[in-house]
């Protein structure tokens, strides 16, 4: 079930009502909302509830176990090697069936393989990394085990953000199940400004936008230097709003029904590095991965300078390929990577930590570095978007040659509501999400409502277009 | 909770208030009878009724399979865009028994399934198939053969609330759209005005024809040239002659014959406007070759075949032809009724048609080289030619 379908609006609206309206039945209230998620997600396809459920189970009782065990390491590994060898079989077992047997035939082997037709269960990615967070911090201590099995099921399954995050952890989200509840006024309008701006976003722009990068990145070939660059740049104000939309509807769901999700944007449009883009982009992943796999890594020699480069490189690779089993995607990975070397070797170079905070501190270059920031964004994800790596390189190469500086009307004509929503996100840049507009004059609040609920019904996408992240 | 509800309904009231004017003008248009109705009011009618939706768009597939499977017509044309001017009088005398499903099977798997429907007994087995077998079938890639039309075809439009809120989109942003039509012959903006899918399956083109009294006669190519020059669609490269899909559509059409289904092959004409072009193109002509080879083996395999032509091959001139690709009515009854006397066939069922009106029409005044301007919606379009003529 989409969250820009009609069925979800029904589905929403039935589960809002039920919930507040069995909250004084704790437990049967627990019982609904994991009925409520697992419908959500079996009305994809229902076979894999199994999955979901085998991911659970193992980590329930892995963390149930893991704190009277003697053998701690053995008990996580299970959790590492079900949890990852899902998402491996899911997600990447044909990719390296198909790897494997380029390599073979590079060093001159016949190679007779066959491949599986395998669909990848939306949301996997996120599920799997959600439970095995909660076993990884069970093992370090950091939390305790959780005992009640609803309050768990219903940890992993939640279903705003269960198809694509924000990943929570479970030290902050478990509690959450565990707490008394109660309807909260402001929580509530909090949620549906937070609803509308995520449809607005995903339905007026992300959608409109990608009807233009699609047809950009279906015939590069045809088009000019100019429209290839702006083709890009519109690709990834289309992967923010789309994603962000989405994060903004799940935080927005999440607190109609009285639970809070964490922040997993905060206007990475306006970074000034690539670095910093980071720190504001995708959040929840950034920090999981930071946390169980980086912090481990770099720590192996923790004052190599070079090593840090290295982990940092292969951090991004690792996350790049998170994305999708291709080569797109670790490339786009590498390149990441590469951009945070001046900031590590800076560690270990004085005049180059005062330079980077002269650029960064001074109003005009700042400004200035945003927009080239902006558009290397703009270059990097012509990776993520490319079937292949030579769509990808024959599409830089042409935005390079400087061939023709024509833009067709088509593209041209979506500009203007690009302009005008990075314009808005930049005066509400600071505030705690970028459409909180508490502080607005009623009246004024009022007319941004009724604007937007006639800009998504008046020039929303109906179409059957999904989340762009539903693919991971 | 109160508190928020009432506030909210405000807002919701916006949504339901956008939304019923939205449906009413859909309604006013006609736009959102289903497929089965339409279908059903169709199929009883002795009046002509135009399917075309402008709005919500026609579900094509949806269409033409609904009515199928209704009518189970004992004589029936199968095949693309190219057979949709083949009409029920030019099948005389049997007019009840005729539909055409053009645009209902699109690629060989479609036309697999029909095969498997009649064999089945789903389906009543017809008499006689028209059948055009055009390039599509034959060639590789062709862009149509992903999908199975006919099978799973799209859903009605009109049953679905994701495609009403597009249509609402589109009355509220043109007003073009939202003026009711003068007329009234059928459903849908464009069937009202007498443009769409007749009751027999066949595709009224209203512009094209208007255009053409407007113009006296010019010849429209419809951008096919262009698109061989730049090889789009349907000119995808490789371009390539598909031997394994000759073999499959020669066994289609042997299981076919074994039904006792008489069938009369039609391979389509192009303008010569357009193939004149053509053969200037090594690729296209490469795979025409192997196509025309196609033609003959169909010939010798003594199945009836009106073989390709063009307007100028057979003494006529292009404003014959809707654009590059599609004949006329006038040129389709003409290919017919000159295969059927003049070829010598011993089709029974070929020998029985009599063409007493399609030789009334092919004498009259009112008779343009697009359209024999027959239909009711015609009758100020016969009047304006008519004057022309004075």
């Amino acid at each position: 079930m989409r969250f820009n379908s009609i069925e979800f609006l029904v589905f929403f609206t039935v589960v809002f009502f039920a919930l507040w309206a069995l909250i004084k039945y704790k437990r049967i209230n627990k019982i609904a909302l994991l009925f409520c998620s697992y419908l959500f997600y079996g009305w994809w396809d229902y076979r894999f509830l199994f999955l979901m459920f085998t991911s659970s189970i193992v980590d329930y009782t892995v963390g149930y176990y893991i704190p009277k065990s003697q053998n701690k390491k053995l008990l996580v590994g299970i959790s590492i090697f079900v949890n990852l060898g899902l998402l491996m079989f899911f997600k990447y077992f044909n990719f390296f069936i198909e790897s494997t047997a380029d390599l073979v035939q590079l060093v001159g082997f016949q190679a007779n393989y066959s491949t599986l037709n395998i669909i990848l269960p939306v949301g996997i990615s996120f599920y799997t990394f959600q439970t095995l967070s909660y076993s990884l911090d069970v093992y370090k201590g950091k939390i305790k085990p959780e005992h009640d099995f609803i309050n768990f099921l219903n940890y992993v399954s939640f279903f705003p953000q269960l198809v694509a995050g924000p990943i929570e952890r479970a030290a902050t989200f478990l509690p959450q199940f565990k707490k008394e509840r109660s309807f909260n006024y402001e929580n509530a309008v909090e949620g549906m400004r937070l609803l509308l701006y995520g449809f607005f976003k995903k339905m007026v722009i992300a959608d409109n936008v990608s009807l233009r990068v699609d047809a950009i990145f279906a015939n590069p070939e045809a088009l000019s230097s100019v429209e290839l660059l702006v083709g890009s740049m519109l690709f990834f104000i289309q992967l923010y709003t789309d994603f962000s939309g989405y994060t903004d509807i799940a935080r927005g769901c999440a607190k109609l029904l009285g639970f809070d999700l964490m922040r997993n944007f905060k206007v990475p449009q306006f970074s000034t590095s690539i670095p910093e883009m980071w720190s504001k982009w995708h959040i929840s992943l950034t920090t999981w991965f930071r946390d169980y796999f980086f912090l481990w890594l770099a720590g192996i020699y923790r004052k190599s300078t070079i090593w840090r480069i290295i982990s940092t490189i292969t951090l991004f690779v690792v996350i790049g390929f998170w994305h999708g089993a291709n080569y797109t995607f670790i490339v786009f990975g590498l390149l990441n990577g590469l951009f945070f070397i001046p900031r590590i070797a800076s560690r270990d170079s004085k005049n180059l930590r005062d330079y980077l905070k002269f650029i960064n501190t001074h109003k005009v270059i700042n400004k200035f570095l945003m927009v080239l920031n902006f558009i290397i964004c703009g270059l990097l994800v012509i990776f993520f978007r490319s079937p292949n790596i030579t769509h990808a390189t024959e599409y830089v190469t042409r935005i390079f040659s400087f061939h023709s500086f024509e833009i067709q009307q088509f593209t041209l004509e979506i500009l203007p509501l690009c302009a005008g929503f990075f314009v808005f996100e930049w005066f509400m840049k600071e505030k705690s999400h970028p459409f909180d507009i508490s502080n607005f004059h009623p009246t004024l609040r009022k007319i941004t409502y009724v604007s937007m609920i006639l800009g998504i019904l008046l020039f929303g996408y109906f179409g059957e277009d999904p989340f762009y992240y539903f693919q991971f | 909770m109160k508190k928020f509800v009432i506030r909210f309904l405000p807002f919701l009231l916006i949504g339901i208030v956008y939304a019923s004017i939205g449906e009413y003008f859909l309604s006013e248009l006609k736009e959102n009878v289903s497929i089965e109705e339409v279908t059903e009011l169709q199929k009883n009618s002795d009046k002509e009724l135009y399917y075309g939706r402008q709005v919500l768009g026609n579900s094509i597939s949806n269409y033409k399979v609904t009515m199928f499977r209704k009518k189970q017509p004992e004589v029936m044309t199968l095949g693309q865009s190219v057979t949709l001017q083949f009409r029920d009088f030019m099948f005389e005398p049997f007019e009840q028994d005729f539909y055409n499903t053009g645009l209902m099977s699109r690629n060989l798997k479609d036309i697999e399934y029909v095969t498997r429907l009649f064999e089945t007994g789903e389906v009543k087995t017809p008499k006689f198939i028209f059948f055009a077998t055009d390039l599509s079938l034959v060639l590789n890639p062709s862009f149509l053969d992903k999908q199975e039309f006919t099978r799973t075809p799209p859903t009605d439009r009109a049953t679905e609330s994701r495609s009403h809120l597009k249509g609402i989109q589109k009355v509220y942003l043109s007003a073009a759209l939202r003026r009711p039509p003068e007329e009234d012959f059928g459903f849908g903006k464009a069937g009202m005005e007498g443009k769409g899918y007749r009751n027999d399956g066949t595709y009224r083109h209203k512009p094209n024809i208007e255009k053409f009294i407007e113009e006296k006669g010019l010849y429209n190519d419809g951008e096919l040239s262009e698109k061989l020059e730049k090889k789009v669609i349907p000119f995808l490269l490789p371009m390539k002659y598909d031997n394994s899909k000759e073999k499959r559509l020669l066994e289609i059409l042997d299981r076919l014959r074994q039904l006792n289904i008489e069938l009369l092959l039609y391979i389509p004409p192009y303008s010569d406007t357009f193939f004149e072009k053509a053969k200037k193109d090594v690729v296209f002509m490469s795979f025409w070759k192997e196509y025309m080879n196609f033609q003959q083996k169909l010939i010798e395999l003594d199945y009836d075949v009106i073989p390709f032509t063009t307007p100028g091959q057979m003494g006529l001139e292009d404003n014959y032809m809707v654009d590059a690709e599609h004949p006329s009515e006038v040129f389709c009854a003409i290919q017919l009724r000159n295969y059927v006397k003049n070829s010598g066939t011993t089709n029974p069922f070929l020998k029985k048609l009599t063409f007493i009106k399609v030789d009334k029409l092919l004498s009259a005044k009112t008779t343009i080289p697009i359209a024999f301007l027959v239909d009711d919606a015609s009758a100020s379009l016969r009047e304006q030619v008519i004057e022309s003529i004075h």
